[in-house]
């Protein structure tokens, strides 16, 4: 893979990311609304706000706040939460652990079934196992986490079974097995939806694969479809496949926000909705750039990792 | 989308059973939603203590809700609210995103390099956390979630436009067009936009089903319809709370959602097989 590849990928993802931050930052200001009237509330006096705006800076250009935000983020500093009186940076990374153990797992439970489904559907396009697989996913993707949680609490987590606890979380340093149990419903549940979208990309992104001519060599030559399948036909795939994992972490990253609603599991995405309902502006304008950030972060890794699979991609 | 193309490449004749289920579906939801606007069985909002949690019946056929109130009830008179989420939203995302398509589409250059990077930037946002960013400056409520959705789902609008402005502008009636001397905006919106059209509808209706399942999420939150008034989103969320004394309130709104939202996709997979377009952007 060549350095100026590298180079421009990570130059497109810095831009990305600056385009990200301005676009969060505008939403959360130039929007009605203000921090000083939600803490103080809307009886407070105007020599009160204009004194809080004042020591909260509030009162800068938006320009001004805008540079001041950005400069902190590479330092961690993404300002005051207005609700809790504790820097928002910390509270930010605590969250982000807690949600990437989530996401991390989901996202290696979800290709290791979609992945080998996916396959398995598109070799055997039209066959009753691709209807079946096909329509499965359908409806996968068209159910919502917040009626799979309900159903899987009143099956797992209530009696007679109550094999897992309905919610909450506790720390990996408290308790391991406590820690794992609080992660299990949550990760089906992304899991659940996920593995269903994924599916259905890996399985059009063989069939393309598939109609090749290289495939059709390897047939002629007389190899076993196995080795046709999974070693000639997986290894292009596997380049559609990464970018689609890529562009799913962005799906994963929306579904979060639910389900660790749903199971007040302590996560970026519970933060997110906190912060909304509390107008508590630090706090969602650093949830949101973290949660776009992962997207961007991942699809620049997606990007890199296909460089390496097919070094065509490389020259410009 | 070319004529030629499309004709170039005949179809056998089959079932569309995509596009069948889906259209029945989309019709169920539809009636649904509008029936309740003129008919329920009981006042959505009676309450009825003897009654509370009860198991489906003769007088509830849906049982009903913790304070007695009749979820069949409730899911009719709640269904235009989560309706108008998913058109609403829809409508707003296309509004906003098409003179957007059109304009980089119809110019290319340099204008379409720099808004398309502003538009891969919103695409990393999760539609749903975008919608929360325009909620936490317009505050909950209905008409602000659907601004939110709208906003939130526009980008992906247009990216898609965009790809089939691009198509059609290469085509043979817009350098005619050109040549007439007409004006940019009349080849805009005069030429190239009924020509796009099939892209649009079956993006449309996939997006509809998916702001219903972001309205009823935004619900769920406590951001879209505010209580004592009902929609889907808002009665999953109440039901969730009792489910371990009776899961009949989640029944209903649950078996509602699903069957709208697997409607309006189904509908639009079956249209895009129709129209004989190829599979684009529409589960980012």
């Amino acid at each position: 893979m060549n350095a100026a590849f590298v180079a421009r990928r990570v130059v497109y993802g810095l831009i990305s990311l600056a385009i990200l931050s301005a676009i969060i930052f505008a939403c959360t200001h130039l929007l009605p609304g203000d921090a000083a009237v939600t803490i103080l509330g809307e009886g407070a006096s105007s020599e009160a706000l204009a004194a809080l705006r004042a020591r909260l800076g509030l009162d800068r250009s938006f320009l001004a706040q805008f540079l001041d935000w950005l400069v902190g983020l590479p330092f961690g500093a993404f300002g005051t939460s207005t609700t809790l009186n504790q820097p928002a940076g910390p509270i930010i990374a605590e969250r982000f652990r807690n949600s990437l153990a989530l996401a991390v797992t989901t996202l290696g439970v979800a290709a290791a079934l979609a992945i080998p489904l996916g396959v398995a559907a598109a070799a055997r396009r039209g066959s009753r196992l691709d209807g079946s697989i096909l329509a499965a996913s359908y409806v996968g993707i068209s159910i919502p986490d917040f009626v799979v949680a309900p159903i899987l609490i009143i099956v797992l987590a209530s009696p007679p079974l109550s094999l897992l606890p309905s919610g909450g979380f506790v720390p990996f340093t408290e308790s391991f097995g406590g820690w794992l149990a609080h992660m299990v419903l949550p990760v089906i549940v992304l899991t659940f939806l996920l593995t269903a979208h994924l599916l259905r990309q890996t399985r059009s992104g063989m069939l393309e694969v598939l109609s090749s001519d290289y495939i059709r060599t390897a047939r002629l030559k007389g190899l076993p479809e196995r080795i046709v399948l999974w070693r000639h036909g997986l290894r292009n795939g596997l380049t559609t496949t990464i970018a689609v994992l890529a562009l799913d972490i962005g799906y994963l990253m929306g579904s979060i926000v639910i389900v660790e609603e749903i199971f007040a599991y302590p996560g970026l995405g519970r933060l997110m909705v906190y912060s909304v309902a509390n107008r508590d502006m630090p706090l969602v304008q650093g949830s949101a750039l973290v949660i776009g950030a992962v997207y961007v972060v991942a699809n620049l890794l997606a990007d890199l990792a296909q460089g390496v699979l097919n070094p065509r991609l490389t020259r410009s | 989308m070319s004529t030629l193309a499309t004709m170039s490449v005949p179809r056998p004749p089959r079932a569309n059973y995509y596009l069948v289920i889906g259209a029945t579906l989309t019709a169920l939801a539809l009636a649904v939603g509008l029936l309740g606007l003129l008919y329920s069985p009981y006042a959505p909002a009676k309450v009825d203590l003897l009654h509370r949690l009860a198991a489906p019946s003769a007088a509830h056929r849906l049982g009903t809700d913790r304070f007695g109130r009749d979820v069949l009830s409730r899911v009719l008179s709640g269904g235009w609210r989560s309706m108008t989420l998913g058109f609403g939203a829809t409508a707003l995302g296309l509004a906003l995103g098409l003179p957007v398509a059109l304009l980089t589409g119809f110019y290319r250059g340099r204008l379409d390099q720099i808004v398309m990077r502003f538009v891969d930037a919103l695409l990393s946002i999760p539609t749903l956390v975008f919608a929360l960013l325009v909620i936490v400056g317009v505050g909950p409520g209905l008409p602000q979630a659907v601004l939110a959705l709208g906003v939130a789902a526009s980008p992906k609008f247009v990216r898609i436009v965009r790809s089939a402005v691009l198509d059609a502008a290469g085509h043979d009636y817009v350098t005619a067009a050109k040549a007439r001397g007409e004006g940019a905006l009349y080849i805009q919106y005069g030429e190239i936009l009924p020509n796009v059209w099939a892209p649009i509808i079956v993006e449309g209706s996939i997006n509809v089903g998916f702001a219903l399942m972001g309205g009823a999420a935004l619900s769920y939150l406590g951001l879209g319809t505010q209580p004592p008034h009902a929609d889907w989103g808002v009665m999953i969320n109440e039901a969730q709370k009792y489910i371990s004394v009776s899961f009949w309130p989640l029944l209903g709104p649950a078996l509602a959602i699903c069957a709208s939202v697997i409607g309006f996709n189904l509908m639009g997979e079956g249209l895009r097989d129709r129209l004989h377009l190829r599979s684009s952007l529409s589960d980012v």
